[in-house]
């Protein structure tokens, strides 16, 4: 029970904030949403050690593909879910492709996924190529900003599920023996591209319902506000500020950017993110294990509140 | 019987040629000594054997199977499990959690759950004296503490055929004669063919039943270690000079 209460006290206190007024439950809302998409990457990072710059595509696939069901007339909360399975359908794809590369070559890969997956959208003329699909006519009834948010809290609670229940199974092993050494780890009788791609099926749903809830949102989806890199590099940075391949830590990590950010963006605009990544460097350099690690460390009752 | 077959093995990086046509066979049951200086080829054919490099030409032959271009994670499921010279423990996980990657992933009788892993995990600690250690991080643990968590981590796959890669190097002389009786121990108790690359010549010329010598990426002798100690050859390889081995090897 001990290892739940953290993530409980943290998402009770999310649910009283979002009840005070809209403007905070807009806060609520995408901290919540940053959560969801660094927990979902911190399934491939922080366990398996690779770092993916493409997860903001799997957002946009989410969004595309319930933005053309929504058209189709179908629920918008099916058409979130069969946004996510989806993505999870591309992911396997690119997975089988690109995950025999290790580390670095990953990285890179996925690095030219966003801009891919842009061109195909405007060249191919795709689903209204730049202009889009707007979605307005048939979203506005049913739109309820609460709902919205209270997906992203079950969607959010459902990863600290899976990633605890993760860590402590075959396929969590696997990946961390992987991401600690992949020759040693073959030898050891681990199918690397099996588990990766597992991971990164498991890592591209989450986001790809999320991407389902973007689109809900805002109304409409275009290659310029649907598929953003700076989701990616977001999702990475909050792994990376919480603390890479814990539970906690991409929900610290949310909670702390959300907050920062506000006053960041106030003080410095425009350069935000510049300086959170500049803190993040001097972070990590000071605590490896991020957040999560500084205080499990710091304070050795908390430790057992932070998995 | 044969366990393994290396047959005619080549294995070339770049310009240098590491095995020049290498054969050997492993029997069940016996504990092959490989020696060889240093840059002889023992470890590209350790590697060559678990699937880490393919080999340029030849075959590697495992229970009457061509293994030459299977992967290593079935070779390991299939038995075949190995040590590394230079340990390679999973740094960040603890060490009952590393011996936990082979027997949930390597294991030749198929998959189990974690809880059945990890009893048989606190077993296999118990036979190489890690027990006390099990909860902590592997980069914790001192060279010995390594060395021995190779050999756990490689009897987790419940080997037929283990490859310890010098894992007796850096070790004190207690040390190694006590990891000399765990290596019996497990070729006793557990049935487990071993191959042991070794530079401490009384300790392979004391375990194992037959000697195969490398030089140069090539098989300059085989037998028992009475015979290989008396060899011309191996001396000449060993001293550097001619001389020196025939004074040896008469006296």
């Amino acid at each position: 029970m001990k290892r739940y209460l953290g993530f409980i006290v943290i998402y009770f206190i999310l649910i009283a904030l979002s009840l005070i007024s809209t403007a905070y439950l807009e806060i609520v809302y995408y901290t919540l949403f940053l959560m969801v998409i660094s927990q979902s990457l911190n399934i491939l990072m922080g366990f398996g050690g690779l770092y993916n710059f493409g997860h903001a595509v799997f957002i946009g696939i989410g969004a595309y593909v319930f933005a053309l069901l929504v058209v189709q007339g179908l629920s918008p909360y099916v058409s979130m879910i069969i946004g996510g399975v989806a993505s999870s359908f591309v992911a396997f794809l690119i997975g089988m492709l690109t995950l025999r590369l290790r580390g670095p070559y990953f990285a890179i890969c996925t690095l030219c996924l966003v801009p891919a997956f842009k061109y195909l959208i405007v060249g191919g003329k795709i689903a209204g190529g730049a202009a889009g699909i707007v979605l307005l006519r048939h979203l506005i009834e049913a739109y309820n900003p609460y709902i919205l948010t209270y997906i992203l809290l079950l969607l959010s609670v459902i990863i600290t599920l899976l990633t605890l229940k993760m860590s402590t199974s075959s396929l969590g092993y696997s990946l961390k023996a992987l991401r600690e050494d992949h020759d040693a780890a073959l030898t050891s009788g681990v199918d690397a591209t099996r588990c990766r791609v597992i991971a990164f099926i498991l890592s591209a749903l989450f986001p790809g319902i999320a991407g389902g809830i973007v689109a809900f949102k805002i109304f409409w989806v275009m290659p310029e506000t649907v598929i953003d890199l700076t989701w990616s590099i977001e999702a990475i940075l909050i792994v990376l500020l919480g603390g890479s391949g814990t539970v906690m830590g991409p929900i610290l990590g949310a909670l702390v950017y959300e907050a920062l950010k506000d006053l960041l963006m106030r003080y410095f605009p425009g350069l935000q993110l510049l300086i959170f990544g500049l803190l993040v460097v001097i972070l990590i350099s000071m605590a490896p294990e991020g957040i999560t690690g500084l205080l499990s460390n710091r304070f050795k009752r908390l430790k057992g509140f932070l998995i | 019987m044969a366990l393994l077959n290396v047959d005619n093995v080549v294995k070339r990086f770049g310009g240098v040629t590491a095995l020049r046509g290498v054969s050997l066979v492993i029997r069940e049951g016996e504990i092959l000594g490989l020696i060889g200086p240093n840059g002889s080829g023992k470890t590209t054919l350790v590697n060559v054997i678990t699937g880490v490099y393919p080999p340029d030409s030849g075959k590697v032959i495992y229970e009457g199977r061509d293994i030459t271009k299977m992967p290593p994670h079935l070779r390991c499921r299939m038995g075949i499990a190995r040590t590394y010279q230079i340990p390679r423990p999973f740094n960040n996980l603890t060490v009952l959690e590393n011996l936990m990657v082979s027997i949930l992933n390597g294991r030749r009788h198929g998959k189990i759950s974690v809880d059945e892993a990890k009893e048989l995990a606190e077993d296999i600690l118990e036979v190489v004296g890690l027990s006390k250690l099990k909860d902590y991080q592997a980069k914790s643990l001192n060279a010995q503490g390594r060395k021995r968590l190779e050999l756990a981590r490689a009897l987790g796959a419940e080997p037929k055929l283990m490859l310890l890669d010098e894992c007796l190097a850096g070790l004190t002389p207690s040390e190694v004669s006590e990891m000399l009786s765990i290596i019996r121990r497990i070729r006793d108790e557990k049935n487990i063919t071993i191959l042991m690359i070794e530079h401490l010549m009384h300790a392979v010329m004391n375990i194992s039943d037959s000697v195969v010598v490398l030089n140069e990426g090539m098989k300059i002798a085989e037998g028992k270690p009475e015979d290989i100690t008396d060899d011309v050859k191996v001396a000449e390889v060993y001293f550097g000079d001619r001389e020196l081995a025939l004074k040896f090897v008469k006296r």
